[in-house]
């Protein structure tokens, strides 16, 4: 029974001109694509199908103005706009038309809205705003079209009465509901029949009069009941609201230990930063040295052997020393006069090398720097420069950690908390009384109820007398018993379907969320509101959860209703993964081709890559793209190969 | 060979220090001279040709005492060396060396400049990590 968008026509609407696209839904993929640029038309789109649907109460009249085609009204000031929708479900064939015209009277211009039109297979019907309710009712349209850059509006959006009724009405309640209300005014009226039928007898007039009084009086014991549960579900907000403030201050004893280490740990890393620092200052210092090795060992090199040529000298003066004082030559024979007089020459030029001798000794010392310098041994540049980036990081990290901490432990003192949880002692104190109240107003109920009965036995033994009013007592019973078989019905079935959301919704949630293991379920109210129970038993408000957390609660909310309600309806999404981690991303898209009705996704070639599309082109029933014509000012939309 | 004498003054040209100002305030250098002097060695061991080089309106910067001696025991022999190979005169003296290592640090700034235009700090100090490593592995 599901509930599928067949056709769109735009006809002047914003970007389009004259846009017609058909959803072949005679394909087994579930997921329809619309690719667009940003600012290429996605969201125009989406708005048409809301406006069409919904009118005034989604785009106001004057808002209205802007949504005629720019470069249409040039050519025709007084242009009309249109939108089409086809919807098919089952075999029946449902069409929704709404047309608004711009009328122009000197400089002032205004739009005249029509009434949608609504066709069941080729049949007009009245009434079309109660029609489009019945199969897709307004309060309920986030839950179909699914805007993903508005998520932080979906923490909230069940917490309306028209939401609840709405959500009733998918869920199929209302039916019942009327059954319910038929059997009241049908017991009513017999029972006034049987009124005026016992204004003869006395005591039967009395018992009736009686029974009219207790009824009243159950009636208003039931207004208060439900005015006081009312009551107890804003108390139960705020209980649950202080206490999570209570918990989060509670947290924050140990997030005041964690400032406290990563103080500590910053000191550190700091010093280790400078070390780090003062290596990569050192290294860049030294940096020539590694450039100029080879040179300093070529000049090593060239030193030893100028050295060896000295060491040669030296040993030659020790030779013509020793042969003066023997006075014979190395062959034996006395050493002549010439020969003599050219030793002392010898010895004499090598007196005045002995005055290099310091130049010699600081040629040693630089010979062996520069042999020590040769062996210099490079650091590994990287490493220093890797070694001191990530201390860099961890100390970055650590800053930020810091100062997180700091801003969410600003303001709370022990006496704060202290403050806190005695608004907690008392907020659950008036919990309590609201739920004692109540009680009472139950017993109270129940007692009279007790009275009505006792008197309409009393009742029913009195009209036995008269044919008549036997007869309108016997009605008044069987009446009374399908008023009261309905209302356990309704009771039965309430229960029933939010229970079986909730298991739904749970399923999804487990499957899509990024954190399976802390949020364990989902908690339906009996109001619709939604509840995240976490590992260690709390129930989460929705509005405490990050911006991510909350479009993925509602999509597994959407989705548990589309699985619950049998009528199934198409789901819109615009921008539907734009604004998830990668995580839920991926989550999402995977869960899609389960999604129980028609998926349109109306995303951008970034949010829906080619890999993603490989994934989900099995369950992919078309593709299209917006193509934005820039010199027309327009947008046109035609299909592409899968 | 001679050697650098520790008393004497480095002296850059202006446009020499207006960027080594630059490569300090960008956090590559901790100080001019280390940059001056890294990039006269960059200019020795590509032999680049200092010749052409005119050095006017020079600034003083720094006393060479302030640095490390085996760097400038390195460079006064990357000078000697380099001189040899090409086989230009050797510096007679510590002035001359001083003012051929000057000259080289010039040019050498010069061509860094233009292998770093553009480049943020952090990739001039990845720049200088692949200087030094090839230098390592030839």
């Amino acid at each position: 029974m599901k509930l599928r968008l067949k056709e769109i026509h735009l006809q002047n609407w914003k970007c389009y001109q004259n846009e017609k696209i058909k959803f072949a839904l005679n394909t087994e993929g579930n997921i329809w694509i619309v690719f667009g640029k940003n600012g290429g038309g996605k969201t125009s789109f989406l708005e048409a199908i809301t406006w069409c649907l919904y009118g005034s109460s989604v785009i106001s009249r004057k808002n209205l103005l802007q949504y005629f085609n720019r470069t249409a009204r040039k050519q025709n000031p007084e242009l009309e706009l249109s939108v089409f929708l086809k919807f098919i479900k089952n075999n029946d064939c449902y069409s929704i038309t709404r047309t608004a015209k711009r009328v122009v009277r000197g400089s002032s211009e205004s739009v005249e809205i029509q009434e949608a039109s609504f066709y069941k297979n080729g049949q007009r019907k009245q009434n079309s705003r109660e029609k489009i309710e019945s199969i897709l009712p307004r309060f309920c349209k986030e839950f179909f079209f699914f805007n993903g850059a508005k998520i932080e509006h979906y923490a909230q959006i069940t917490h309306t009465e028209e939401t609840r009724e709405a959500i009733e009405r998918i869920l199929g309640i209302p039916e019942l509901i009327n059954l319910r209300d038929d059997a009241e005014r049908a017991l009513k009226l017999i029972e006034e029949r049987l009124h005026q039928a016992s204004l003869a007898n006395k005591d039967l007039k009395k018992i009736t009069d009686e029974i009219k009084e207790v009824q009243q009086k159950i009636e208003l014991k039931r207004e208060q009941i439900e005015k006081a549960k009312q009551e107890l579900y804003k108390q139960s907000e705020i209980l649950s609201s202080v206490k999570q403030e209570g918990n989060q201050i509670e947290e924050l004893q140990g997030k005041f230990k964690e400032i406290e280490r990563l103080k500590l740990e910053q000191i550190n890393s700091e010093s280790a930063l400078k070390k780090a620092e003062q290596e990569v200052k050192k290294y860049l210092e030294q940096a020539p040295i590694t450039l100029m090795l080879d040179y300093v060992r070529e000049m090593v090199d060239d030193l030893q052997v100028k050295n060896i040529i000295a060491t040669r000298k030296t040993v030659s003066i020790k030779l013509l020393q020793q042969l003066l004082e023997n006075d014979t030559c190395v062959c034996g024979r006395c050493i002549d006069k010439d020969a003599r007089q050219y030793i002392i020459e010898q010895l004499e030029e090598s007196n005045i090398s002995q005055n290099r001798t310091k130049q010699e000794i600081d040629r040693d010392n630089l010979r062996s720097n520069l042999t020590r310098l040769s062996k210099y041994e490079t650091p590994d540049y990287d490493e220093i420069l890797d070694e001191q980036d990530c201390i860099s990081e961890k100390l970055d990290e650590i800053e930020r950690a810091i100062t997180r901490l700091k801003k969410e432990t600003k303001g709370i003192s022990q006496q704060k908390a202290k403050e806190i949880w005695r608004k907690v002692g008392q907020e659950e104190n008036k919990y309590k009384q609201k739920q004692q109240d109540i009680e009472r107003l139950q017993n109270d109920i129940d007692r009279l109820k007790h009275q009505e009965n006792d008197l309409r036995r009393n009742r029913e033994k009195l009209a036995v007398n008269d044919e008549e009013t036997a007869m309108l007592n016997k009605q008044v019973k069987l009446a009374e018993g399908l008023y009261k078989a309905a209302d356990e019905l309704i009771d039965w079935h309430i229960e029933q379907c939010q229970r079986t959301i909730e298991e739904h919704t749970s399923k999804i949630h487990h499957q899509i969320t990024n954190k399976p293991e802390e949020y364990k379920r989902i908690k339906i109210n009996d109001n619709y509101t939604l509840r995240v129970k976490n590992s260690v038993g709390d129930l989460l408000i929705p509005t405490t959860l990050s911006t991510g957390e909350k479009e993925i609660l509602a999509f597994a909310f959407i989705a548990g209703l589309n699985l619950a309600s049998e009528t199934a309806a198409p789901l819109v999404m615009d921008t539907p993964v734009g604004n998830l981690d990668t995580i839920h991303q991926k989550n999402i898209i995977n869960y899609l081709p389960e999604f129980p009705s028609q998926v349109i996704l109306l995303a951008t070639d970034r949010e829906l890559p080619k890999d993603i599309l490989d994934k989900l082109k099995p369950d992919i029933a078309q593709i299209h793209k917006i193509q934005r014509e820039e010199e027309k000012d327009r947008s046109i939309i035609m299909e592409i190969e899968k | 060979m001679k050697e650098i004498d520790t008393r004497a003054t480095i002296r850059p040209t202006p446009e020499a220090k207006g960027y080594l100002d630059k490569l300090k305030k960008n956090d590559v250098f901790d100080r001019m001279i280390d940059a001056y002097l890294f990039a006269a060695a960059y200019a020795i061991q590509n032999n680049l040709e200092i010749s052409k080089m005119t050095l006017r309106d020079r600034q003083d910067l720094v006393v060479l005492n302030r640095v490390d001696e085996d760097v400038l025991l390195a460079l006064a022999a990357g000078i000697h060396a380099i001189r040899k190979r090409n086989g230009q005169d050797e510096p007679s003296d510590s002035k001359e060396l001083l003012e051929i290592l000057t000259q080289y640090a010039e040019v050498g700034i010069t061509e860094l400049k233009q292998r770093w235009e553009g480049k943020v700090g952090s990739q001039i100090q990845s720049d200088i990590s692949n200087i030094i490593s090839s230098s390592v592995g030839s």
